[in-house]
């Protein structure tokens, strides 16, 4: 409950007329009469307000720019696929010449950071063409058409026209052709599976495909 | 209260006649705020300069300047409350003339009494029509001539205005 505080009317006019009495202040008067002098300044106020505003818009619509500049597929220059059937594939590969971010979802988005690279999706397939070694994030999913990569993985499954190569903490080097291909490793341990047999591949040691042949 | 009329309405003279009492308007919708009332008072002022020439004819220059004043600060006080006039007093400190001294920092606001800081309290419509009402004696087709409102929608703000402060424990006359 609020306390009584009397009759408002003749209060808000005792208060109005101890404003009116203390009259308008003189800096107060001399302010208004400059101001009113130089009215141009009021307007001056809003002008900075309209040019911030038309600042910030620029620097959105450069980002923006920006932005869709650097997403702009650049040419075709080596080829491997990524399996984009799987719902939430992350894959991160850096490179001398090339770097950027990748992942596969509802929506699929490619961030160029440096070199250039080319992304198509052909219907529910995710083409996208690297050049120079490549490291790639742990649990992605690469299905190699053709062409040759260095990886550096920490668990990556690449899918060959063969079979499948499997990359535990490993670098190797993945080169697919027409007919055949191999895998090359540097470090780390690789499991090849081709017709229902599994090989592994040490460091220093090559495997050839389709003749399931192992060199060192 | 502005009642005044000249027919020959110089800015000077107008300005010289009328600026105490727009101001005291500002003061009164703005709890003793000067600052707000030395706007408002410019605001009247460059209406009338942009208006003068229309205004020739007109009978009551007082009346004309009550009815901006008014108006104004209406929408003054509603602008305030908006996310625009929030961010756009954050650039008035840097005005020049606005804050001058020590002495006219201390001058940027009177001690507004307990019934003005109530009317403070009130939304910006209601609190010019009562302001309107009770101080200036206006009736409600004067004020709703003056504000551009229904007489209906002038009664409901005065009584809805009235309602807030018999809730604050004012004893209000209906």
């Amino acid at each position: 409950m609020s306390e009584e505080r009397g009759n408002f009317a003749q209060e808000l006019k005792l208060d109005d007329a101890r404003m009116a009495k203390a009259g308008m202040p003189q800096l107060a008067r001399h302010r208004v009469r400059r101001r009113l002098q130089v009215p141009r300044k009021r307007r001056r106020r809003f002008a900075r307000l309209v040019l911030l505003g038309a600042a910030a818009v620029a620097v959105l619509l450069f980002y923006a720019f920006s932005l869709s500049r650097e997403s702009q597929p650049q040419p075709l220059v080596a080829g491997f696929s990524i399996d984009s059937k799987g719902p939430n594939l992350q894959l991160s590969v850096e490179a001398p010449k090339l770097s950027y971010q990748f992942s596969v979802s509802d929506a699929p988005q490619l961030l160029v950071r440096q070199g250039s690279c080319r992304l198509s999706l052909p219907g529910t397939d995710t083409q996208l063409s690297v050049e120079g070694p490549a490291r790639l994030a742990a649990g992605a999913s690469l299905q190699l058409v053709t062409g040759a990569f260095t990886v550096r993985a920490s668990d990556v499954s690449i899918a060959t026209p063969h079979g499948i190569i499997r990359a535990t903490r490993a670098q190797l080097q993945v080169v697919q052709g027409d007919d055949s291909g191999h895998v090359s490793v540097a470090r780390g341990h690789v499991r090849v599976r081709i017709a229902g047999d599994e090989f592994v591949v040490r460091p220093g040691e090559t495997f050839h495909w389709p003749s399931l042949a192992t060199e060192h | 209260m502005l009642t005044a009329n000249n027919r020959e309405h110089s800015w000077e003279a107008c300005y010289a006649e009328h600026h105490e009492s727009v101001f005291l308007l500002g003061m009164r919708y703005s709890c003793g705020n000067v600052a707000w009332a030395e706007d408002l008072t410019h605001d009247v002022f460059i209406a009338f300069a942009e208006n003068a020439e229309r205004l020739h004819s007109h009978d009551d220059v007082g009346g004309w300047l009550y009815r901006v004043a008014c108006n104004l600060a209406v929408s003054r006080l509603r602008r305030e409350k908006t996310f625009f006039g929030r961010v756009s007093r954050l650039f008035r400190a840097d005005e020049p003339g606005l804050v001058e001294s020590a002495a006219c920092a201390v001058q940027q606001r009177q001690e507004a009494g307990a019934a003005m800081k109530a009317l403070a309290t009130l939304p910006p419509k209601e609190r010019v029509a009562i302001g309107m009402k009770l101080l200036d004696g206006r009736s409600q087709r004067e004020i709703s001539e003056a504000l551009g409102h229904t007489e209906g929608y002038v009664s409901k703000l005065i009584q809805r205005g009235l309602l807030r402060l018999r809730e604050q424990g004012w004893e209000v006359e209906p």
